[in-house]
């Protein structure tokens, strides 16, 4: 389905929901004004309420709105907004006691825990800002003096939404650029180099490893709990290596660093002075990464050669299948929008691959695998290709352009074996006895590195909308609960949009995501009762088959209920940003049409109540 | 609020003189309002108006009188479309009391002035202005203007949870007139003021009325009622009782007065054998004494004209 087609199907369902609800709460008002007013009356009624709110939200006026919105923002200001970021900096001084920047990699954690603390705290303001403060006008009567005045309802409503807004953003973005620099600054650091630490390498080493004449090997001085193996040139200019290759086969090395090497490099120049040569180590390079993959349709053959689209379960669950080593098995990758622009040297390859042992020995050795690419036409295929799979460490493999067959005939990546944009890519596992697990977003090509910073600040445009959503709910319960009552139930509804999906597979039963059910509330009781696990069928009969049903009922209407919550957790990218992934431009603007989604009618069903409502009362 | 005038102290006239051309537009009208208070469970708790019907001219000062829970401040709050009439028609300056376009001609003082504390006098007056969408100059003009007549421009930077009472009320009032409208709700309007306040706000709704503003106010402070409005309206347990022309309605009809200065002992003694012999019934020849509020005022200006003096002094 392309995006434009799917983007209407949403429409188009979104706008059916709207309708429904729109339609079943008229006719709630209308069965409520029914016994007072009689057909007519109710039927005169509820048409006149409507074509006002129709003016009203017709005639809305910017200037009054702003005006609404600047009286929020001097409230908050001049009350409380300070609070939230002060809280903030105790976190930061708290990530800064607690988080340890020599473990490997430290970068997703150092990255979740900002974004998280950032997203919470700013939900919490959110929260806080918008449930009370037209509460608050209501029990002091300030509302007297506003709805005297020609403020429409809808213009008082938009405004605290806009102020408290604009209120929240700027803690945000403060917030927001201070954890930018918390991360990279903490995360930041640099070697020592001396002469004394190198060694002149071999001719004989030279010619094997094909390096220039005059080069020389070494290690960096230990920093943030980790050295790197270098490997200079004889101006004494390289890389910091990133994987050492020789200490990944080490059954001995204990931590993952000694095993996988570091995620990050640094460069190295040489500086001759009086004949005196010193080096000086950058700053670490590559720790920030911003991905952008091209991902896959995963299929996977089995050991008898049937292609299906789950791998073998290895008993644990998740979203991965296995493959077999040394069988038939493969994982079946078909790339699209494969572009000879974007490549135009070969594919770059990234694969996470997740091990399933079944022997005991050399649990730190790699397993070896291999690849080969196909024509998703014609079948035409290359040569295996072979790499060393580890866990938990993103391999990068180069797929060059020039490649040959099983025979040894020559291929061109682009020529012979895309189509249509369009390549197949399997992946085996060749030893017996062991497994690899992957998912659909484990193997993917690396189209290009995206900016960093550009996509930290995505991070925030997440949590931007979510905190609108957020005031836009709290504004709205607001309108006819007193304040704790409405923080409690804008806080209760956070609570479920940023648990929406557990709480959906605890409607559908599907908590475990195996074939045994979860269950409902009552069979839950009796199971709790009869002590029996979920696992046991429960004694058949009259009983029984009541408690599902009404379970059945009950986990159907809160079902449909959850359809009304937005998903927060879908809106959050803090996970793949963490882990160092782009998050591409469409993915933003389904977030925006979320909020919207949500936000619009959130908005008039809370203009309406305010209009519905006796401020005097 | 400018000049102390003293309005004439004859018993038989109008407090402003002039009354509302019986020709003017009807700026209030109230059919068959009436207000119910409901529990949670649409039971009836309260009847706070009954079938209200009621006219307020242009161009007069009406006043509203009525013990506490009569249902004053319920028709204020219907007529601004605060509450929701539970039978009857409230429409003002032409429009239902629902319609909130009919704001833009309205200001109104509530019973206190619920204003936002954490702003300062010139925010307050800035943001109610810009509710009316009046252009930044206009504002800043009208701002000046009101902050001396209530007379607070000193005060004009300090917030609001500053102010004592009577500054509150004198900022409420400013907040009403901001938009320079032509009917003006005042709501207990001299409540927390100090006598000279009291008699400031006085003259200030003559005013308005001189300026072809109209008026609604509603007291139970009957002097102040007296005071200044042209007609009046007496409420009790949400009914009407009395509806007329206040120097009408206070009219002693049988009753006569004579104020003279300068009278000798034997031309009272002359004035008192003419009564009798046209068989009128004397009730009493006294000097007439002066109001508390009258003393005050003469007090605090004769202070102002010589500082210093004290009691008893001369």
């Amino acid at each position: 389905m392309t995006i434009l087609a799917l983007a209407t199907s949403d429409t188009l369902t979104w706008l059916t929901n709207v309708a429904v609800i729109g339609g079943v709460a008229l006719l709630v008002c209308f069965l409520f004004a029914l016994p007072r007013y009689g057909v007519l009356g109710a039927g005169d009624k509820i048409f006149s309420t409507l074509q006002s709110a129709f003016g009203d939200l017709l005639y809305l006026s910017p200037r009054r709105t702003l005006a609404m919105a600047y009286l929020a923002v001097k409230e908050s200001v001049r009350k409380q907004a300070i609070v939230g970021l002060i809280l903030f900096l105790l976190v930061l001084a708290l990530a800064l006691w607690f988080l340890d920047p020599d473990q490997s990699d430290p970068s997703p954690l150092y990255i979740t825990f900002v974004l998280s603390a950032v997203n919470y705290l700013i939900l919490l303001m959110a929260v806080i800002t918008s449930a009370f403060s037209l509460p608050t006008d209501m029990k002091n009567r300030t509302i007297y003096t506003i709805v005297t005045k020609p403020v429409r309802p809808s213009e008082v409503i938009l405004g605290r939404i806009l102020g408290f807004t604009a209120v929240c953003t700027v803690p945000l973005v403060v917030m927001g650029l201070s954890s930018y620099f918390f991360v990279v600054r903490s995360l930041d650091h640099t070697h020592v180099v001396s002469e004394s630490d190198l060694r002149v390498i071999s001719p004989q080493e030279l010619t094997i490893a094909r390096l220039p004449a005059g080069s020389k090997e070494g290690t960096t001085s230990v920093d943030r709990g980790h050295s790197h193996r270098i490997i200079l040139n004889a101006a004494g200019e390289g890389v910091t290596e990133m994987g050492d290759s020789t200490r990944i086969a080490d059954d001995e090395a204990e931590n993952f660093t000694e095993r996988f090497g570091q995620s990050h490099h640094h460069k190295v120049t040489a500086v001759d002075r009086n004949g005196k040569r010193t080096y000086v180590v950058g700053p670490a390079e590559g720790q920030f990464h911003a991905r952008v993959p091209i991902r896959g349709e995963l299929k996977f053959r089995g050991m008898d050669g049937a292609v299906n689209t789950e791998g073998v379960n290895v008993g644990n669950w998740t979203k991965r299948g296995y493959v077999t080593g040394g069988t038939l098995s493969a994982a079946i990758y078909t790339f699209h929008d494969v572009d000879e622009a974007v490549f135009p040297e070969g594919l770059r390859l990234q694969m996470d691959i997740r091990l399933f042992r079944t022997t005991k020995l050399g649990l730190n050795r790699p397993v070896l695998g291999s690849i080969v690419l196909k024509n998703p036409l014609t079948g035409l295929a290359s040569a295996p290709r072979n790499f060393s799979a580890r866990e938990y460490y993103t391999l990068d493999h180069f797929v060059p352009r020039k490649l040959t067959d099983a025979a040894g005939k020559e291929l061109d990546l682009f020529r012979d074996l895309v189509h249509d944009g369009s390549v197949v890519l399997e992946l085996q596992c060749i030893p017996r006895s062991q497994f690899f697990g992957v998912g659909p977003e484990d193997v993917y090509l690396l189209a290009r590195e995206g900016r960093f910073d550009v996509n930290f600040a995505k991070a925030f445009l997440g949590i931007w909308l979510q905190m609108v959503l957020t005031i836009v709910l709290g504004v709205v319960w607001s309108t006819f609960l007193s304040g704790p009552v409405a923080m409690l139930a804008t806080a209760v509804s956070i609570i479920g949009a940023v648990l929406k999906p557990t709480l959906v597979k605890i409607a559908e039963g599907d908590l475990y995501g195996t074939s045994v059910k979860s269950g409902g509330m009552l069979e839950s009781a009796v199971r709790v009762v009869s002590q029996k696990s979920a696992a046991m069928e429960l004694d058949a009969g009259t009983t029984t088959d009541v408690i599902l049903w009404i379970d059945g009922v009950l986990a159907h209407a809160i079902r449909r209920l959850l359809d009304f919550i937005p998903d927060f957790s879908a809106m959050s990218d803090i996970g793949s940003i963490a882990r160092g992934f782009d998050v591409p431009p469409q993915l933003l603007w389904e977030h925006v049409l979320q909020t919207g989604g949500f936000a619009i009618p959130l908005f008039l069903i809370g203009f309406l109540v305010f209009k519905l409502v006796e401020v005097a009362k | 609020m400018g000049i102390i005038t003293r309005t004439s102290t004859t018993l038989t006239s109008g407090p402003a003189g002039g009354a509302a051309s019986p020709d003017s537009g009807i700026v209030i009208e109230t059919r068959g309002l009436a207000k119910v208070y409901k529990d949670f469970w649409g039971r009836e708790k309260v009847r706070a108006l009954k079938g209200l019907d009621l006219q307020v001219r242009q161009g007069e000062i009406f006043g509203l009188l009525g013990p506490n829970g009569s249902g004053k401040t319920t028709t204020i709050k219907l007529l601004l479309g605060l509450l929701f009439p539970s039978s009857g028609q409230a429409y003002v300056l032409g429009k239902a009391a629902t319609d909130v376009t009919k704001n833009e001609r309205i200001g109104y003082l509530p019973e206190e002035s619920y204003l936002y504390k954490f702003l300062n006098a010139e925010e307050t007056l800035d943001f109610y202005g810009r509710l009316f969408k009046l252009p930044k100059a206009v504002r800043k003009e009208r701002i000046a203007q009101l902050l001396d007549l209530v007379r607070i421009s000193g005060a004009r930077k300090r917030q609001l949870r500053e102010y004592s009472k009577g500054m509150t009320r004198r900022i409420g009032l400013a907040q009403a007139l901001i938009n320079d409208p032509d009917l003006i709700i005042l709501d207990e309007p001299t409540t927390g003021l100090d006598p000279i306040g009291c008699r400031e706000m006085k003259d200030l709704i003559i005013d308005l009325k001189r300026r072809g503003k109209t008026v609604l106010m509603c007291s139970h402070l009957l002097a102040d009622v007296q005071d200044v409005c042209d007609r009046i309206a007496v409420l009790h347990q949400g009914e009407l009782k009395e509806l007329g022309r206040v120097d009408s309605l206070l009219k002693v009809r049988d009753v006569t007065e004579i104020r003279a200065t300068g009278m000798s002992e034997e031309c009272k003694r002359e004035v008192l054998a003419v009564i009798e012999r046209h068989q009128g019934k004397v009730q009493r020849v006294d000097h007439p004494t002066t109001t508390l509020e009258e003393l005050f005022l003469e007090i605090v200006q004769d202070a102002e004209a010589r500082p210093g003096r004290r009691a008893g002094e001369n």
